[in-house]
């Protein structure tokens, strides 16, 4: 007997599929995305990616200036306009910025930006100002204002980012759903119940504890409810991104996902270490744009790729580069506006701040359009006050 | 006031993580309960053998040799860490280690990346953790380890920053936004600027980059040193008053009670910021012993209470950082100066699924039960990976019989009143305890 129909004899499904609330249970096979006007996924690139080598300002002289060892050559760039280009390795986000789906941000940053990897990605995380600390995320917040369950914010990941936690309601991170599934269903665990108490931390544990069964149990009864044939490029990274749009093919009710690839601190020998990362970038996005794009999915889909800081625009003596500060974001959607896709120019090589690019963009600008737009919510909610729009849609 | 079995579980698991109950303290009186706890301390710096410090030397590495030093540098932290949760187990210290992480909570400093700044950092927090308040705040705000992270060395005479003064009123002392203002901030920042260490890490004033200007701090005018900010926060009762509040939510219960904070504020100024006065005022008051399983086990309470009611060792080092990193609280590596938000921050979906499967991953290869069928057992058995079994044990369960063969298994291990609870699992048995401890309640204090 298999493990699974185990279970199912054993009554455990049946028992978690009522729990479901029924709203969801009458929509499950509709097509629609009841929670936001648009699902957001985030792919962070950690460790600082140097986005001096992603999007190469080929035609700005201090580009070649700073980076004799490791600039990369024009001629092999993929080029967007007389100024920059492409590194060959994002062959992929070159045709989506080609078909005017990927909207290149550069200059994103923060005033007085913090070159610590752990506190640069805290303040990208939390949106805060560089000398405030907040305790919860900004997709946190999102989830505090307009969600009620856990699997409403997926994380494929070990553990919880930041971004992803909440005063009171926060995302759920798993790495498998059936072997989250399994993690938080044993018999002992469906008939622990809810015990009413005046304790208010037992209460709260029992309240993400029923939550964090069904919610199980809803990311897994989606998972597999269809199977997803598609091929993904990206080795690992490209597995999780296959995760994900595996879920969102199965219409699960959950307005964010968010993911990481990790490496990107390159001080030493970087363009081989970012070549490699690249292409597993490029190969899982590629393959996850494609995979929704089949079946009709990217026009409710946006997706934010960000790291927590750029690198120095002179390379080491290393053939690498150290913490830097602005850097570039990408947004890929399918409804973004022409100017946004053509306006990539607002970079200064000139004008530096201890050997960094300045920002011109505050990425809380961008997590502003993405609230309002994406996820379609009052973005003042989230951030705690207004920030300059950049219009990336309309 | 007279102590209860249960009353006296509580009291020791909130002092020194947990204690099995022939250890429990024999008086009933709350007061000599209390006071034998506090005895029986010892104050033992923890020591890891490093190779002496070279300035020089470190000042010559190549990038790469920098990298290959710093990756053996975690791993000392990294082995630092476990030697810190070991000593936390240790059945004369429990009380100094358990203050020593909340001081490291409080005066939150991320060492992680330096074996030298972690001993440094942790070794006076425990000097002083049941010391002064005064000697305390002086230590970490002299010691290199604090001065780098929070950037007093680029505080310099016309060239401030004011990283140090803002976190030392917001978060060390006053609390934020508490009788201070942007304008103090500022000054504060040119009183402690020349602030620095020598090569060796002691601290220095480079009177060169001292700005002895006069500086107008809190509504007075003088040429103010940073010792004299220090003395002039100190004789702010607020300052008191939120040191209370935060031993409060750490040790008490998460929802303050201000009669309560009030009375350990006072406790701490009256007696000069003597913190071993303010905390036997807490665990001898009678709400103490009312709050009981009204916190949320931090993650390194849960894993040393573990290890004490087991007898663990946890010898993957590896094994012990990686659960810390996914349980969301690392030692040496708080999330920001702010430190562990805690409570009911603890907990989200994921890490839950993992506390209530940790223990019987320790103890039982990850089952919960045992009336699996063979076949399913079986198949979890071949689907259990070999990283997951370094967090395996054999426990001597005949030791923990015998040390515990009077109580009632559900007293022990768990603090609050569920009685379905105690109906189906009050048992001396292993089925049941490991049952017990995978259970939401567990994760109470």
């Amino acid at each position: 007997m298999k493990r699974r129909d185990f279970i199912k004899k054993a009554g455990v499904i049946t028992t978690g599929s009522l729990l479901i609330p029924s709203f969801l249970k009458a929509n499950m096979f509709s097509s629609k995305l009841l929670l936001s006007k648009k699902r957001l996924v985030v792919i962070q690139l950690s460790g600082g990616n140097d986005g001096l080598n992603a999007v190469i300002p080929y035609g700005i002289d201090e580009y070649y200036q700073n980076r004799t060892a490791i600039g990369i050559a024009e001629k092999e760039l993929l080029k967007i306009g007389d100024k920059f280009g492409f590194n060959p390795k994002l062959k992929g986000l070159h045709d989506l910025h080609q078909k005017g789906m990927l909207s290149i941000i550069n200059s994103v940053g923060y005033p007085n930006p913090n070159r610590s990897h752990f506190r640069s990605m805290d303040i990208w995380h939390t949106a805060s100002d560089s000398d405030e600390y907040l305790q919860n995320g900004w997709l946190g917040r999102y989830l505090d204002n307009n969600c009620e369950h856990a699997y409403e914010g997926i994380e494929i990941g070990g553990s919880l980012s930041l971004a992803m936690s909440g005063h009171d309601h926060s995302g759920i991170a798993l790495t498998n759903p059936q072997a989250f599934y399994d993690t938080i269903h044993s018999d002992f665990f469906n008939e622990l119940g809810d015990p009413v108490t005046e304790n208010g931390e037992l209460n709260y544990l029992y309240k993400v504890f029923n939550d964090t069964k069904d919610s199980a149990q809803y990311i897994y009864d989606q998972y597999k409810l269809k199977s997803n044939p598609t091929q993904y490029g990206g080795n690992q990274f490209g597995k999780k991104l296959k995760q994900i749009a595996t879920l969102i093919k199965s219409d699960i009710q959950t307005p964010i996902f968010y993911t990481e690839l990790g490496g990107f601190d390159t001080h030493v020998n970087q363009n081989p270490f970012q070549d490699r990362l690249f292409d597993m970038l490029n190969g899982g996005v590629t393959s996850f744009v494609d995979d929704l794009e089949k079946d009709g999915l990217m026009k409710d889909t946006t997706i934010v790729i960000f790291s927590e800081f750029g690198r120095r625009l002179k390379e080491n003596a290393s053939r690498g580069t150290d913490h830097g500060a602005a850097n570039v974001m990408f947004v890929i959607d399918s409804d973004l506006n022409s100017n946004a896709v053509s306006g990539f120019n607002q970079i200064d090589l000139t004008d530096l701040e201890k050997g960094d690019p300045k920002y011109k963009v505050d990425f809380r600008s961008v997590y502003q359009e993405v609230l309002t737009q994406t996820l379609g919510v009052n973005a003042e909610q989230v951030l705690g006050r207004p920030f300059d729009r950049v219009k990336l849609w309309g | 006031m007279k102590l209860t079995n249960r009353d006296k579980y509580h009291l020791h698991s909130r002092t020194e993580f947990f204690v099995h109950h022939i250890e429990i303290v024999k008086t009933d009186d709350c007061e000599k309960a209390v006071d034998a706890i506090f005895k029986k301390q010892k104050l033992e710096p923890l020591e890891f053998k490093l190779p002496k410090w070279n300035p020089e030397a470190n000042k010559k590495l190549s990038q790469k040799q920098r990298m290959e030093r710093n990756k053996k540098w975690r791993k000392e932290v990294g082995e630092i860490n476990a030697l810190w949760i070991k000593r936390m187990t240790e059945k004369d210290k429990g009380l100094i280690e358990k203050m020593t992480l909340f001081w490291h909570g409080h005066f939150a400093c991320r060492t992680s990346d330096n074996p030298y700044l972690t001993l440094e950092m942790n070794n006076l927090l425990r000097d002083n953790a049941l010391g002064n308040f005064r000697d305390l705040l002086y230590a970490v705000s002299k010691s290199a380890s604090m001065i780098a992270y929070l950037h007093l060395r680029q505080n310099k005479k016309g060239k401030p920053n004011e990283d140090f003064a803002r976190e030392l009123c917001e978060l060390f002392t006053l609390g934020r936004d508490v009788d201070y203002t942007e304008k103090d901030v500022t000054e504060i920042a040119r009183a402690f600027t020349g602030w620095s260490t020598d090569p060796y890490g002691k601290h220095i004033i480079k009177v060169k980059q001292h700005d002895d200007g006069e500086k107008l701090i809190f509504g007075k005018t003088g040429n103010f040193s940073g010792e004299d900010v220090l003395e002039m926060i100190l004789k702010n009762e607020n300052c008191a008053k939120r040191i209370a509040s935060k031993a409060y939510k750490f040790f008490v219960q998460e929802d303050e009670v201000e009669e309560h904070v009030n009375e350990l504020s006072v406790a701490l100024f009256n007696s000069n910021y003597d913190i071993k006065v303010m905390m036997k005022h807490l665990f001898q008051a009678d709400w103490f012993y009312k709050a009981q399983g009204k916190l949320i086990k931090g993650p390194i309470e849960y894993l040393v209470g573990m290890a004490k009611m087991f007898d663990l060792e946890y010898p993957d080092k590896k094994a012990i950082g990686g659960i810390q990193h996914y349980m969301g609280q690392v030692l040496f590596d708080p999330p920001n100066v702010a430190g562990w938000a805690g409570g009911r921050q603890w907990i989200d979906a994921s890490r839950l699924a993992l506390r209530l499967r940790l223990g019987s991953l320790i103890l039982n290869r990850g089952y919960v039960m045992d009336e699996l069928s063979p076949e399913l057992d079986e198949m979890l058995k071949g689907k259990v990976k070999k990283k997951d079994l370094k967090f395996y044990e054999k426990v001597d369960w005949e030791a923990f019989w015998k040390k515990n063969k009077d109580a009632s298994m559900f007293d022990l291990f768990i603090r609050n009143n569920n009685e379905t609870l105690k109906r189906d699992y009050d048992v001396s048995d292993v089925k049941s305890i490991i049952r017990l401890i995978s259970t939401p309640d567990f994760q109470l204090t």
